[in-house]
């Protein structure tokens, strides 16, 4: 259950608008990186326990969030899986509340990580004016940039931060981290 | 006709800043140019393997006020650490977790003149990149720029670590001098401990951060806890003792704040 008005709402999945199972780089971010994401594990669960504030402190603190029952699969080298995680917000220094709080909008675990995890109330109006860079699909397609070693300094694209993104493409950098990793 | 097209690129210039996603908070210009930065480790001499603690120190070199993000982290990937050996050009250097924050900073640090802004992070467990299956053209630079080691220090000899800034809104950089490091060879017991340690970074990363990549009951975490408490019970005054008691408290902290949650 949120509070603060939002008492009852379903926290739901990431916005994967960005990272459809599709060559058109319009709706797969990673088409220009040869990869094509693929949504046929079945290993979806929408009952994870509920956190208000959810732990960022420690990558032990975030994966202990995680549901990840194909983790075994997630450094195969023919069949890669991530886990993605929709969750509300972040700790109360940085759920932007009071306005003067930091907003966390997304983490992962680690670069080339098991997981991403999405935070929605923090990257939706009033919160955030989610503008055409800076909404939750670009954020859940930056953060699985991370697991495929993506790096905030790889130029303004699409691993920039929310306030430097200028565009919602990987970098010429992105992509060859990107291309040159064996796993996510 | 020239004056026209002028004011349609400065209206077009115009738009792009009032862009802004940000609600509440003004996001301030960095100026990171008017700051100098200093590294400053936590000792002098460390043994291969020991946890080192360093301190950013950001200070406000301007006589004006300075306004500054306080996103200038390692976590942010704002902050990066650059490594060097005696003999070596710098490489950089990344630790767990760093770089995968994905945040907009909350209120701006005021900084009078020649006040300071800190930050902190240690250095142990090293994000190395697998490069051995891509061709020697791509290998190389990348070999070039980052450390290739799982721990960051892994023999004796006099190392350098420096810090730079990056400022993505101006595309600049601040860079630290250069500090130096010992890492001198391990002796008696301690070497015991640094043989047992580099078999496996799973427990730098653990030393570093209380758990591995996974929930903090997993088997291997379990596993790898189980093993620095043997060497912590064996050695308890060495070096390492410090760092890996402090670690397996941290994964008991996780422990209890996970069964807490899910009450």
């Amino acid at each position: 259950m949120a509070q603060n008005g939002d008492d009852g709402e379903n926290v739901t999945a990431p916005d994967t608008g960005l990272i459809q199972d599709s060559d058109s780089p319009a709706v797969n971010v990673f088409a220009a990186a040869y990869v094509r994401p693929a949504y046929d594990i079945g290993d979806n669960n929408d009952l994870v326990t509920f956190r208000l504030n959810m732990s960022t402190s420690s990558t032990a603190n975030i994966t202990a969030n995680y549901d990840f029952d194909t983790s075994g699969s997630q450094a195969d080298t023919g069949f890669w899986t991530v886990y993605l995680l929709g969750a509300y917000q972040g700790l109360t220094t940085e759920d932007h509340d009071p306005l003067t709080n930091s907003s966390l909008y997304g983490i992962v675990d680690n670069l080339n990580g098991l997981g991403a995890t999405v935070f929605n109330e923090v990257i939706r109006p009033p919160e955030t004016a989610n503008t055409g860079v800076v909404n939750n699909a670009a954020t859940t397609a930056h953060e699985i940039g991370h697991l495929f070693n993506g790096q905030h300094t790889d130029g303004n694209g699409l691993m920039a931060q929310s306030p430097n993104r200028m565009a919602i493409i990987f970098d010429p950098a992105s992509l060859h981290a990107i291309r040159s990793v064996t796993h996510p | 006709m020239r004056r026209h097209s002028a004011k349609h690129i400065f209206s077009l210039i115009i738009a792009l800043f009032a862009t802004s996603p940000v609600i509440g908070v003004q996001q301030p210009i960095q100026e990171t140019q008017r700051l100098s930065l200093r590294v400053v480790a936590d000792k002098e001499v460390y043994l291969p393997g020991e946890l080192i603690s360093v301190r950013f120190i950001m200070k406000n070199e301007s006589a004006e006020p300075l306004s500054l993000n306080p996103d200038l982290s390692v976590l942010d990937g704002n902050l990066k650490v650059f490594v060097a050996s005696d003999d070596d050009s710098f490489r950089e250097y990344i630790g767990p977790g760093w770089g995968t924050r994905d945040s907009l900073a909350g209120a701006p640090i005021e900084l009078l003149p020649s006040e300071s802004f800190e930050t902190n992070a240690t250095i142990l467990w090293n994000q190395k990149l697998e490069t051995s299956h891509l061709s020697e053209l791509y290998k190389k630079p990348m070999d070039q720029q980052r450390l290739k080691t799982d721990y960051a220090f892994t023999a004796a000899g006099k190392y350098h670590l420096k810090a730079v800034i990056y400022n993505a809104k101006t595309g600049t950089t601040v860079e630290s001098p250069p500090v130096a490091i010992v890492i001198e060879s391990p002796q008696g017991a301690e070497l015991l401990i640094w043989k047992q340690l580099k078999q496996d970074p799973d427990y730098a990363f653990f030393i570093q951060t209380g758990g591995l990549l996974e929930h903090p009951k997993g088997a291997k975490t379990a596993k790898v806890a189980n093993e620095l408490d043997r060497m912590l019970t064996k050695h308890p005054d060495s070096r390492y003792a410090q760092s890996i008691r402090r670690s397996l408290t941290k994964r008991q902290e996780s422990i209890e704040l996970t069964e807490r949650d899910n009450q």
